[in-house]
């Protein structure tokens, strides 16, 4: 029978935010923490620019074609933290979206054309990795 | 009232392997290099770097993935750091080994260049 913890929140003992697992294989250990993506955010470009979904973003701000700030909820502890981009079109020209800009409470992406140019793009996706404040 | 539960390991129930809360939901590696300077801003489950070409670096695992198909998603920063500046980079992400994934940037031309900061980050289970 398999068990079921039903809790509201998890912490370290040692630390409150560092709780160990183990791997899927059960060779190694790793944090837990530090493998979770802090914010991500599915976003359609065109027209009116919308997040359509998302984690830890409090706010939204279309600076112009395909330049877009997103503010996270909770702040990020440094601005050196992980994190990867992709976008998807039905346009003819590859699509590039790029986090651009990294600050603790916000991240500045850009989306481009295969010239480098600007353009907006109907699905940019991305995803946060790194250590809360 | 909220209920804290305070742990330092979870496990699942005999102890040795992975409970359903982390199995291939939580990242396994990431790293953000400043390719012009060849160092690490920051990262998790890395070793090392490696500078292996302009705009091609190495990053070695602390910990090995099971096997070679892990998922690297990546990104590239803008050279010129300015709000408004173009940027006509990208980066891109490939599994080369269980320890190790390669992280490239590029001008869309294919050009390979160092970039001030190229992220990565890795999915896919731990061995």
């Amino acid at each position: 029978m398999a068990s079921i913890l039903k809790v509201d929140e998890l912490q370290g003992i040692t630390a409150a935010g560092d709780i160990t697992v183990t791997s899927e294989g059960g060779a190694a250990t790793q944090s837990l923490q530090q493998g979770l993506a802090k914010a991500w955010a599915f976003t359609d470009g065109t027209g009116t620019a919308s997040v359509s979904d998302s984690l830890n973003i409090g706010g939204f701000t279309d600076n112009g074609t395909g330049d877009y700030t997103f503010s996270f909820s909770s702040a990020m502890g440094n601005a050196t933290y992980g994190g990867g981009s992709a976008a998807a079109s039905s346009q003819a020209n590859g699509q590039n979206f790029q986090l651009h800009i990294f600050n603790t409470t916000s991240i500045r992406t850009r989306a481009e054309n295969s010239s480098g140019t600007l353009t907006d793009c109907a699905r940019l996706v991305f995803n946060i990795t790194g250590d809360l404040a | 009232m909220t209920s804290v539960l305070n742990v330092d390991t979870i496990a699942d129930k005999a102890g040795t392997g992975a409970v359903a809360l982390t199995k291939q939901s939580a990242s396994k590696a990431w790293i953000n290099i400043d390719m012009i300077n060849a160092v690490t801003l920051d990262s998790f489950n890395n070793s090392s770097i490696t500078d292996v070409s302009t705009g091609v670096f190495r990053d070695h695992l602390a910990t090995a993935l099971v096997n070679a198909n892990y998922a690297v998603t990546a990104s590239a920063m803008d050279p010129t750091k300015t709000d408004s500046g173009g940027t006509n980079r990208t980066a891109d992400g490939t599994p080369s080994s269980t320890v190790q994934f390669v992280l490239r940037a590029s001008a869309y031309d294919n050009t390979a260049n160092d970039v001030p900061a190229a992220a990565g980050v890795a999915h896919g289970d731990l061995a």
